[in-house]
């Protein structure tokens, strides 16, 4: 993966951005520690890196939309530097991956995001780390000037659809 | 509305798929616990650092 260059990000991103390594930190006005880092992907047919975005503090944030602004400068830059496919899974903790996939949609659902990306998200069946069912929330972004951009979101659909589907005992 | 079928080969596919989902799972889950400790390490440092500095002065 290329790296990303910081001193781009901070041009348009309200928390100042920083690298350790190859993870980005960012911290808001609440003092509340956010960590990206991108985690590549080797088993799809497609160049793919996992989006993790973790809160370090582990402290609760108050709504923050400059928290969005920071997160869409960091993945304008990652598109920049590697024009690939993004796969962001959401936290499970306190079993509010629903809430948080709602929150990630909205946030990469804008007008102008719209126009760089396409964006799919579901719900497919995981399980815990206590081993009980649970259901995970996947999106992946491509953007519209990669130069397969159908054949994948093609390809997520129908992962997708697969998940509805009982699989016949005879394959 | 007619049910999809797939070939033994689309759910070949499908078996990694749910696959990686799971190992990409787990491999967060590890990165979020080591950036948790890293932070709580740091922060002890800087709790530590500050109550240095209280007693430094208290001293004084």
């Amino acid at each position: 993966m290329n790296a990303l260059d910081t001193n781009r990000i901070n041009v348009n991103s309200p928390y100042k951005v920083w690298a350790e390594e190859l993870v980005l930190h960012f911290e808001t006005e609440n003092g509340i520690r956010y960590a990206v880092d991108f985690d590549s992907e080797d088993s799809l047919l497609y160049t793919a890196y996992w989006l993790n975005l973790t809160n370090e503090s582990h402290k609760s944030s108050p709504s923050d939309r400059q928290i969005p602004k920071t997160l869409i400068c960091i993945v304008e830059e990652f598109f920049r530097q590697n024009p690939d496919i993004l796969l962001y899974m959401c936290s499970t903790d306190n079993n509010q991956q629903a809430q948080r996939a709602r929150l990630f949609l909205r946030w990469f659902n804008g007008y102008e995001q719209q126009q760089k990306y396409v964006l799919r998200a579901a719900d497919v069946p995981g399980i815990d780390p206590d081993g009980k069912p649970t259901r995970e929330y996947v999106a992946i972004i491509v953007p519209r000037t990669h130069p397969q951009m159908q054949a994948i979101i093609d390809l997520f659909d129908e992962e997708i659809a697969m998940f509805q589907t009982n699989k016949p005992q005879n394959v | 509305m007619e049910a999809m079928t797939f070939t033994s080969e689309q759910w070949a596919r499908h078996e990694r798929f749910v696959e990686m989902v799971r190992a990409a799972k787990q491999r967060k889950e590890a990165w979020v616990k080591k950036m948790q400790a890293q932070w709580a390490a740091e922060d002890q440092m800087r709790k530590d650092a500050a109550a240095r500095h209280y007693y430094d002065i208290e001293e004084e």
